[in-house]
């Protein structure tokens, strides 16, 4: 008789374990420095590292020019992330329940915006607005951020809706449900968390973009084009300040969702 | 409801220039905000370029003002993007230099289209704990103690520069051969760079983190260091010194044409003169300035005899600058 | 269920098919190609007029074209933007894998916490992230600082920054979550079972990577690619900030183009070559049938 084969054991997680802490200190310790940093009592944003302070919060909170700045930044990411989503969801409707003429390559088009670099997204719509005579502004900010928040908002939706049981769908209307009731009670709750996640990643998305951003801003700044005319101008650890609080603010709210998301779920 | 329909139009005022960084620094701007109840609303460019472009990117309705440089003034002027100066609207236009007073470099067809304030040349700038001696010539650069230590601007213009280190009489007319040679000059000098400059605020922030100790630069970032504390040296090699002499333009399109002359009216009063001057270390253009600022500080500036301004190659059109902005990108790529 | 209520619900939808179909289909349609197709077919035509003296001139030429494909400093931009592109894309994957297997495998109960971990970097501004690394790798930086003080160096080394190690390490970082994200999807969706099978049947924990995980993952690997491969062919941020005196990359050429030189149509020519470049990515990746996890 053969030797029993002894199945191997999986092998062992420690190397993988470290591996992994290593990738995760990578990942986070430019983050780490910048908190760091923005306690630093020094006049310009570098080591050394001259003592703890807050004065650059408190700087921060008397800086107009960063609150104008962030005020529209988030008036634009809410703009955006509506249509983007209002859109997405459409679009992913359309290609979920009907076949129509060039639905592949429709699914694709919908796409190039994240699929193609930023920078042609700006310089494309740069072109367009200066050729149709418009002048830049706040509303083409938008009108650019719907642009590459409508396929981040469509993907998860569409990934959704293809995993809904139809069977669900054809009940509710044997039943004597009308498309409206349907899409209500029936369709949309099974989607929601979908569409609130690409909801998220294109609100996100869009309050830190820079790239299109920089190619269709017009005199009003929005957070990040303030933050790089700081780069430009005045570097100091208030920059630092800025960001930290802004990832203190989302890390918080996302916390909070994930909680009442949980909570919804149990319930 | 006169009352409060007042402060409501005052409120509404916003004027918007594109300007080199410290035309319109807080200490002064603050005051000219005060008097008309209008906000100053600057953008700052990097590069005469930059400033063009973005001057005219919005159709020129981007901006009321522009403080343009020699080399771009032309330019602005054959894109239709700025309009004649209405001297009658300024009360203290009579006190810009004489010389200044229609100037080649913003005089066309016979008409003013912009108005002189401030000028100065391109200089030396080094950090004196780590250089020395002190530098007399910008021969330094080459230096190979410095390696890895100089920045450079990041502008085509500096061209002119490296055409004048090599001899050339005019730096702002150069044959094909006469950039062929620029180009190899600063083929040898490009191991020594460590970064080009784009801003005034990047390069403050190259001498403070210790990145560089040796720059061409402008007097801006002298006047910023010694503010901020920090060891600094000026130096400007006589004869091979280019610059620029700095006018306000008034967008063609402007709807605050009013304001802009308000504003400008303000940067030739004494006050205004003063406050560029602080803020920057240039030079400045008015009678009024020299009066406001001292006659000591006024000779240091050299705004008594203009002796300096004759002496220095001023930024002026290039007629083959797309060669030029060729050439500046194979030194980049 | 007899024949005739089935036709009464059909009849029922009929109706209503067309002006759904056009209700959903339209605004995004119109919305995309109003905004988006034309723009970018401007840009295609932008790419055949040319500059003369600050002027556009609206005449079909192919001389940006000539310019790019002629000019020894252009091809430079264009081969070192393609090699740092790839290389990221490379490095980024090698990463993601064994982190995405660990988290998946290994995670437990924490993986929603560790997967937020990856997400982390992501909220706070991409432009501090990026400058956070001149704060590390400088010339008074943190590498520097703990190599002095550690006796390993005597005087600040400036190799670390103002190159193009600095920018593929910066990249690689900025970079590295869009690669992540895709390819713990792809793990999720990896039945265990295989994996036991596999180990029952004795073979070695790289045979099974190799044979079982890399295929079932690719689609996860390849989504990610395409988004950092595309990410870093058209950025200009990362180089101008921790680029050296000769890094500058097509983003930047396209950028300086629009913003500095007023050339936009050569600046439209070199978007026409970045959107073909990752086009050609594309067609790869498509092929490989990784379009369903977009």
């Amino acid at each position: 008789m053969t030797p029993a084969v002894r199945p191997r054991q999986p092998p062992r997680p420690w190397l993988l374990g470290s591996i992994a802490v290593l990738i995760y200190g990578f990942l986070n310790a430019p983050i780490a420095v910048l908190v760091i940093m923005s306690f630093n009592d020094s006049a310009i944003l570098s080591l050394p590292f001259r003592g703890v302070t807050l004065d650059w919060y408190w700087t921060t909170f008397g800086d107009t020019a960063i609150q104008a700045s962030l005020l529209n930044s988030l008036k634009v990411a809410a703009a955006a992330t509506l249509g983007a989503t209002t859109l997405g969801l459409l679009a992913a409707f359309a290609v979920y329940r009907y076949s129509f003429f060039g639905k592949t390559s429709f699914r694709i088009a919908l796409n190039l915006p994240i699929l193609l670099p930023g920078i042609v997204t700006g310089v494309a719509m740069l072109a367009y607005f200066s050729q149709l005579g418009l002048g830049l502004s706040l509303g083409t900010v938008m009108v650019g951020h719907v642009i590459f928040g409508l396929p981040v908002a469509f993907g998860p939706i569409l990934a959704r809706l293809s995993q809904f049981p139809r069977s669900l769908e054809e009940a509710a209307y044997d039943l004597g449900a009308r498309p409206g009731q349907v899409y209500r009670g029936v369709i949309f709750p099974y989607i929601r968390s979908a569409v609130i996640a690409g909801a998220l990643l294109a609100f996100t998305l869009s309050f830190d973009e820079v790239v299109v951003t920089l190619f269709l801003t017009g005199r009003e700044n929005t957070l990040p084009m303030e933050i790089w005319s700081r780069l430009r101008t005045d570097i100091t650890p208030e920059i630092a300040a800025v960001a930290t609080l802004v990832l203190a603010a989302s890390t918080l709210l996302v916390l909070m969702s994930q909680w009442i998301a949980h909570t919804d779920e149990v319930v | 409801m006169g009352w409060l329909a007042a402060p409501a139009q005052a409120a509404g005022c916003t004027l918007t220039a594109i300007v080199w960084e410290g035309y319109t620094d807080p200490s002064f701007t603050q005051t000219f905000e005060e008097q008309t109840g209008c906000t100053v609303k600057a953008t700052y460019a990097g590069s005469s370029d930059e400033m063009f472009a973005k001057f005219r990117a919005g159709g020129g309705r981007n901006y009321d003002l522009i403080s343009a440089s020699g080399d771009i003034t032309e330019r602005l002027y054959q894109a239709g993007l700025v309009r004649p100066i209405d001297a009658s609207q300024l009360d203290n236009y009579s006190a810009v230099f004489d010389s200044f007073q229609n100037g080649r470099w913003n005089t066309f067809d016979g008409q003013p289209y912009g108005v002189t304030f401030a000028w100065g040349p391109n200089v030396l700038i080094y950090n004196p704990e780590a250089v020395s001696p002190p530098p007399a010539s910008w021969d330094v650069l080459f230096d190979p103690e410095y390696a890895g230590k100089i920045t450079l601007p990041d502008n085509p213009m500096t061209i002119a520069d490296v055409a004048l280190w090599l001899g050339k009489p005019d730096p702002y007319d150069l044959t094909s051969e006469d950039l062929a040679e620029v180009k190899a000059k600063l083929l040898e000098l490009r191991p020594q760079i460590r970064k080009f400059w784009a801003t005034a605020g990047e390069l403050a922030n190259l001498f403070q983190s210790g990145e560089v100790v040796l720059a061409h630069a402008w007097p801006l970032t002298y006047q910023q260091l010694d503010e901020a504390g920090f060891p600094v040296g000026s130096v400007s090699p006589k004869g091979k010194l280019t610059g620029w002499t700095d006018s306000w333009m008034i967008a063609q399109r402007s709807p605050n044409a009013d304001v802009a002359y308000e504003w400008i009216d303000y940067i030739l009063s004494g006050p205004g003169q003063k406050g560029v001057i602080e803020a920057t270390g240039y030079s400045g253009a008015t009678e009024l300035g020299t009066a406001e600022i001292g006659a000591e500080r006024a000779k240091e500036l050299f705004m008594d005899d203009l002796s300096l301004h004759a002496q220095i190659n001023m930024w002026q059109s290039v007629k083959n600058y797309d060669e030029w902005v060729q050439l500046w990108n194979e030194i980049r790529s | 269920m007899n024949t005739e209520t089935m036709s009464v619900a059909r009849m029922r939808r009929r109706p209503g098919l067309q002006l759904g179909l056009y209700g959903t289909l339209l605004p995004p349609l119109v919305w995309m190609t109003l905004l988006y197709f034309v723009p970018i077919a401007l840009l295609l035509i932008y790419s055949f007029w040319r500059l003369e003296s600050f002027e556009i001139v609206q005449t079909f030429s192919l001389d940006n074209f000539k310019t790019i494909a002629s000019n020894a400093a252009y091809r430079r931009v264009l081969v070192r933007t393609v090699a740092i592109a790839l290389g990221v894309t490379v490095i980024d994957a090698a990463i993601a894998l064994p982190l995405g297997y660990f988290i998946t495998r290994h995670g437990g109960r924490y993986r929603q916490l560790l997967t937020l971990l990856v997400i982390l970097p992501l909220w706070s501004s991409y432009l501090v992230r990026v400058f956070a690394w001149k704060i590390i790798l400088g010339y008074n930086g943190v590498i520097n600082t703990v190599l002095l003080s550690l006796g390993i160096l005597t005087t600040p080394s400036q190799a670390f920054l103002y190159n193009s190690f600095a920018v593929t390490l910066t990249f690689v970082h900025v970079w590295l979550p869009f690669m992540i994200l895709p390819v713990i999807t792809a793990f999720e969706q990896l039945p265990t079972s295989l994996l036991e099978a596999s180990a029952d049947l004795n073979a070695r924990p790289w045979t099974t990577f190799r044979r079982i995980i890399l295929p079932l993952v690719m689609p996860g690997v390849l989504a990610g690619s395409i988004n950092v491969f595309a990410l870093t062919m058209g950025d200009f941020i990362t180089p101008s900030l921790v680029g050296g005196a000769s890094d500058i990359m097509l983003g930047n050429v396209i950028a300086s183009q629009f913003g500095v030189s007023y050339n936009w149509p050569l600046g439209a020519a070199f978007a026409l070559v970045v959107m073909a470049i990752v086009f050609s990515g594309l067609a790869i990746v498509l092929r490989r049938g990784a379009l369903e996890t977009l």
